[in-house]
């Protein structure tokens, strides 16, 4: 059962990757890249890293690619300006460094004869980050709660045209 | 549970006043200045002040929330100076921000909320509550360089600042991500295990170390990093620029402080040379730079260099002398800053006018208070007794003598020789001089006339009465998380 969930998935996050590449349309290919991450989402799932997969799709399938609609939006790039697809000098190079790179995690991440190891009990919950989080860590979170307000604090009070 | 919030009450209180602040400038209306949010300002840093001068007095080390926090004398010291450079600004800040049009009440917010970042950096027992301390003094200063959005220069002051300032965090960040690597830990304490000759992690140390004291480097203004100073400075509002100039110095020399003596002492001879370096490029890149300077808010950035390649001797001999001699000099450094700036403040003129060396001319003798104040602040500055300034260099210079440094020393003074060609210029032309306009404007604000008679009176006091001072700071090293050991184990 994992198996049919973790090749539907894997074909889905490949897929929509490819999409994004050979899409002309630049929302087009936004959308193909939050199908991407959303599959990507549903990987971890089946790997029981339940909080990264929340976190996948809340910040990467959310937050992200809003922004990245709305540049494209804001941009608003008219097509035919996009270079028809063809192996040039940069492309060419881009399939290079991508082919390196896949050859360079096969060899890490491929399944040795032990197999993967398993994880330890409660791995990749949210309670395994949240309680670090809340406890060790609290002060350092309040802190980074006043370098985040003091950034809205700060955009507001320099952008606003009459404070 | 390890929240012991005692430890942090100043921070806390400070934090939930900018909040406060931050509210009131929702509702303040177009055009009022918020005087009630200036002086619940000023009455509590008054009061934290007070507090802090009472409970300095514990001796001993007090750790809390899980090893981030740590409480002792260099830390309360530091965090002293924080609050009288901070309160001074605060005085001098409502006649200049009406006169510039930018009095606002979140004014007052972040300049709090950048308090709360030094002082998390003096408390720091860990590399996370540095780099975070950091960060929130670092970004509301961003945010006040760019506050006078009608003033071209101040939001490019706003924007370098912020690129340079977001670069070299990521820098320090960098290079605090290599020590954990190597270390496992980012615990100060953790840095005593640092071994860059014999760990097999020794180039992981090394370069994560580096690039650590690289941002810090960045934000005390030490050559070769220190390009940012004099164009920051100048475009920043003028209360700004002495805030930075005296609390943002004290900030990373703390830093510095704490960093470089949490290291096991077999590594501070490979350090040695290159902080000798950096120590001779600081000071000439500061003094050379000043003799070309006509703007009095960039003479002043540069000289801040100088002073920071001063400090750097003092740190770099690792002795008693050299301690007590950092912390006077930023002491001293405080005050003859912050009164400098003041008296820039109450020559100026609306839109950063009369900040010229030739706009000064003939005004000292037209205004003999703030003239003879500033001669007091450039004296000082130069190093000529009875000024807090002359013993702050003494102890420096004497610490590097005693360290074995004398090339250090007598580049040290070589340069205050320097630094005389752009401070008499300043003095030339307030007093022997024409004066340049036929009519003169009175300068205005009550608030910078405080503030230059008090850094006056002090910088004079600390120049005659140094005992105890100097005893206190004694005391500030060998009751703090830092071992006293260190020290002595060296070669």
């Amino acid at each position: 059962m994992q198996a049919v969930f973790f090749w539907l998935f894997s074909a889905l996050a490949v897929g929509c990757a490819l999409g994004v590449v050979f899409k002309k349309n630049p929302v087009v290919s936004a959308v193909f890249l939050m199908g991407s991450m959303l599959a990507l989402a549903c990987l971890f799932l089946l790997l029981d890293a339940h909080f990264i997969a929340v976190i996948q799709v809340l910040v990467y399938a959310g937050a992200v690619m809003v922004l990245f609609s709305f540049i494209i939006m804001i941009l608003n790039l008219p097509q035919e300006e996009l270079p028809p697809l063809a192996l040039g000098g940069t492309r060419a190079w881009g399939v290079a460094f991508g082919a390196v790179a896949l050859l360079f995690l096969a060899g890490k991440f491929f399944p040795t004869k032990e197999g993967f190891m398993p994880t330890s009990r409660g791995f990749g919950d949210v309670r395994s980050i949240a309680v670090p989080l809340f406890r060790e860590y609290a002060l350092a979170f309040e802190l980074t709660s006043l370098v985040l307000l003091v950034g809205i604090v700060g955009a507001v009070l320099l952008a606003k045209r009459k404070v | 549970m390890d929240f012991r919030v005692g430890l942090v009450a100043v921070e806390v209180a400070l934090s939930l006043l900018a909040l406060l602040f931050i509210l009131l400038g929702a509702w303040q209306r177009p055009n009022t200045s918020p005087t009630g949010a200036w002086a619940v300002a000023v009455l509590a840093l008054i009061a934290l002040g007070g507090f802090s001068l009472s409970s300095s007095g514990i001796d001993g080390v007090a750790r809390s929330f899980y090893g981030l926090v740590v409480s002792d004398r260099l830390g309360a010291f530091l965090g002293l100076f924080s609050l009288i450079s901070g309160l001074l600004v605060l005085f001098m800040s409502p006649a200049y921000l009406s006169r510039e049009g930018i009095h606002k009440a979140e004014y007052y917010g972040l300049v709090f909320l950048s308090l709360v970042g030094g002082f998390f950096m003096f408390k720091a027992a860990s590399l996370l509550t540095l780099f975070l301390g950091l960060e929130v003094l670092s970004m509301p200063l961003y945010v006040l360089c760019g506050l006078k959005r009608n003033f071209g220069k101040s939001p490019e002051a706003g924007l370098k600042y912020f690129y340079l300032g977001a670069f070299f965090s990521a820098v320090m960040l960098y290079g605090i991500s290599f020590l954990y690597g190597a270390l496992g830990t980012v615990n100060l304490e953790g840095l005593a295990a640092l071994a860059i000759s014999s760990n097999r992690h020794g180039l992981m140390c090394a370069f994560g170390l580096a690039l650590l004291l690289c941002g810090l480097a960045f934000k005390a203004g030490l050559a070769p990093f220190h390009a940012w100073v004099p164009d920051v400075y100048e475009g920043a509002p003028t209360t700004i620029t002495a805030f930075m100039a005296t609390f943002v110095k004290v900030a990373a020399f703390g830093a510095l402080i704490r960093i470089l003596f949490s290291l096991p002492p077999d590594i501070l001879p490979v350090l040695k040379p290159f902080g000798w370096l950096v120590a001779v490029l600081t000071m000439f890149a500061g003094n050379l730079g000043a003799l070309y300077q006509t703007n009095i808010k960039r003479l002043l950035a540069f000289s801040s260099i100088a002073h920071a390649g001063y400090l750097l001797v003092g740190l770099l001999s690792f002795n008693a002398l050299g301690q007590q001699g950092v912390l006077y000099y930023l002491l001293a450094y405080t005050f003859m800053n912050v009164g400098a700036f003041a008296v820039v403040i109450a020559f100026g003129q609306r839109g950063e006018e009369n900040v010229t060396l030739d706009d000064l001319r003939g005004m000292g003798l037209r205004h003999p208070f703030l003239g003879v104040a500033m001669a007091l602040f450039i004296l000082s500055m130069i190093g000529i007794p009875p000024t807090a300034g002359f013993v702050g260099k003494y102890y420096l210079f004497a610490a590097a003598l005693s360290a074995g440094m004398p090339v250090l020393a007598v580049i040290g003074v070589l340069n205050s020789v320097i630094s005389l060609g752009y401070y008499l210029r300043v003095l030339v032309a307030l007093f022997m001089m024409p004066e340049a306009r036929a009519v003169i404007i009175p300068p205005k604000g009550f608030g910078a006339k405080v503030a230059v008679a008090a850094c006056a009176v002090l910088v004079l006091w600390f120049g005659c009465f140094v005992s105890s001072p100097i005893a206190a700071f004694q005391g500030a090293f060998s009751q703090s998380m830092l071992q006293p050991g260190t020290i002595a184990r060296l070669p």
